[in-house]
């Protein structure tokens, strides 16, 4: 890990083109800019994390064998809302 | 023939999809298919063709939340290769706990977006919505 310090206003560039600027220092948190090509995917480090615990877990909460009566409840809840 | 979590299915080459970033917590599977079941619909399955272990119940977003939006970034769409914005379908995954499907919730964060044309998917992340979005009214 690389760690360093910069002032409101200064960059890091990380390989060819990526810029990543502090705007603001506030409280316990900093505003940053990042400005990257398009094919560049930038996340929150925690949502993307959370997104794949989601798919982990709609996959391992399913009932292993199609249990249709869950699946029935489900479906009376959907047409509710409809 | 594909082995899949619900069984062996015969699918045509259009049918294969193609996620060319797999999914969050699954980036190494690339090709999936999306199965109908009569009986669970209108939940649908999203099952990997490369992992018969992994199969996740999906559901059209609209029918939980009729404003729904999906906003996507210029780089979603390179991927997706979106020529025409009707050849997009969009599907959110359900997470339905193992004796309370009451609990039931769907991933309005993430949604699962396709590209009917040539078959390619992504799960894209959202600003918007919640990872668990009830499925009942509350």
């Amino acid at each position: 890990m690389l760690v360093l310090s910069r002032k409101i206003g200064e960059s890091i560039i990380i390989g060819d083109n990526i810029e990543i600027k502090v705007l603001k220092i506030e409280g316990g948190s900093v505003k940053i800019g990042v400005i990257a090509p398009p094919s560049v995917k930038i996340y929150r480090q925690e949502i993307y994390k959370n997104v794949a615990e989601q798919n982990k877990q709609a996959i391992t909460e399913t009932p292993e064998k199609l249990e249709i009566t869950y699946l029935k409840e489900v479906l009376k809840n959907v047409d509710k809302n409809r | 023939m594909y082995k899949t979590r619900l069984g062996e299915f015969d699918l045509n080459e259009n049918e294969v999809l193609f996620f060319p970033e797999g999914i969050p917590g699954f980036e190494s599977l690339k090709k999936f298919a999306i199965i109908s079941l009569e009986e669970t619909r209108p939940i649908f399955w999203l099952v990997s063709l490369e992992d018969e272990t992994v199969a996740l119940p999906i559901i059209d977003p609209w029918i939980v939340e009729e404003d729904y939006e999906v906003e996507l970034s210029q780089n979603e769409l390179q991927i997706l290769k979106i020529e025409d914005p009707n050849d997009l379908v969009v599907w959110c995954v359900v997470t339905i706990p193992i004796g309370k499907p009451e609990e039931t919730t769907v991933n309005l964060k993430a949604p699962i977006v396709i590209n009917l044309k040539n078959g390619i998917g992504l799960q894209v992340i959202l600003e918007k919505y919640e990872l668990k979005h009830p499925i009942k009214k509350v």
